[in-house]
């Protein structure tokens, strides 16, 4: 019974956490989804097994390495999949319902873009970033959970940041 | 002399990386502030990176599609194996035990037959009248050894005898 309520605890608060960083991590939705059900049945078998304040650090452990597995595999395979954001065109009609729909759809690009930019940072650096910039987990949270110095979170922080910046000002049209 | 420059033009882009993601510190965002002011280079870096840093900041998490969560309750409905320590399965079996002994003597008791207050005293009828019987017979049986086989059958054969033995002592 109690068990029970404390997976509902951790799964509410944790769930898109999750689901965002593997979204970031394998680029695609369906691999995304997979890989968060897959967690998501983890944490309710080792329900027990882990200390409820330390569970963020153990849940975000074990989807970085379920997205590392995959990435894994998936360069073993060689299989060139395509990302298609299904909810980027739902996206766009949702916001035209403002009065501003060409500022909005254009905001939507470009958050777009940044996304896209991200997803192409090289593993560690994307990690680190999203578990920092997007998840908002501290660099103390971030060392438990990738196993990393804190000066090393810190560096690769910064070094994100500023491949990120290329990334960026490599596609055509982009204004910061 | 051009390694320092270098090395000085690294960690001031930190610096200005730092203040546009509101990392820096306080004072270090107030030097940032107005050196972007002077200097067009510096500002033109901190709004790239500050217009990123404030789009990122507004990222929402991604929702997760309700069908991955609704799935699961498939999953946590089935009972997880019970894997118990030593000292729960210590207290499990006592209590196992002592329902297993309750329950026996429960039994037991329950076989015995429950008879009326009605029954109870008929049987004792019963058995006095069983007793008084006996008791006669008893009392028949005592009459006839003392007053038929005794005196007859034991009492004549043993006086005819010790007569006899007598004529016999006597000579008569």
């Amino acid at each position: 019974m109690l068990e029970t309520l404390g997976y509902k605890v951790l799964v509410n608060r944790f769930k898109n956490r999750i689901y965002s960083y593997a979204l970031y991590m394998v680029k695609n939705q369906m691999d995304a989804e997979d890989i968060s059900q897959e967690v998501l049945i983890r944490i309710w078998k080792n329900m027990g097994k882990f200390k409820l304040p330390a569970a963020g650090s153990w849940i975000m452990r074990t989807t970085h390495n379920l997205c590392i597995d995959y990435l894994r595999k998936e360069q073993v395979v060689k299989q060139r999949s395509y990302y298609i954001d299904e909810g980027f065109e739902e996206k766009i009609i949702d916001e035209d319902k403002l009065n501003q729909p060409e500022v909005i759809t254009l905001q939507s690009i470009t958050n777009e873009k940044i996304k896209s930019a991200i997803k192409k940072l090289p593993e560690t650096l994307k990690s680190v970033f999203v578990l920092y910039q997007i998840e908002g987990f501290k660099y103390k949270e971030i060392s438990e959970v990738l196993d990393l110095p804190i000066n090393s979170v810190k560096v690769y922080i910064l070094r994100a940041r500023k491949k990120l910046q290329e990334e960026l000002k490599s596609y055509a049209g982009y204004e910061a | 002399m051009q390694d320092t420059r270098h090395k000085m033009n690294e960690e001031l882009l930190n610096k200005i990386i730092a203040a546009a993601y509101k990392d820096a510190g306080l004072i270090d965002r107030i030097k940032i502030y107005f050196l972007a002011k002077k200097e067009p280079e510096v500002k033109k870096i901190f709004d790239e990176y500050r217009a990123t840093a404030s789009t990122i900041k507004n990222f929402p998490l991604e929702r997760i599609p309700d069908s991955i969560v609704n799935s699961l309750k498939f999953e946590t409905d089935r009972k997880k194996p019970l894997v118990l320590k030593p000292a729960y399965i210590f207290a499990v079996s006592i209590v196992a035990v002592t329902i297993t002994i309750a329950v026996i003597l429960f039994q037991i008791k329950k076989d015995e037959p429950v008879y009326s207050q009605a029954e109870i005293e008929f049987a004792e009828e019963q058995v006095k009248t069983s007793l008084a019987i006996v008791n006669k017979i008893f009392k028949k049986t005592e009459n006839l050894i003392q007053e038929e086989i005794l005196p007859k059958r034991v009492g004549k054969p043993i006086h005819k005898s010790l007569t006899i033995i007598n004529n016999v002592l006597t000579g008569g």
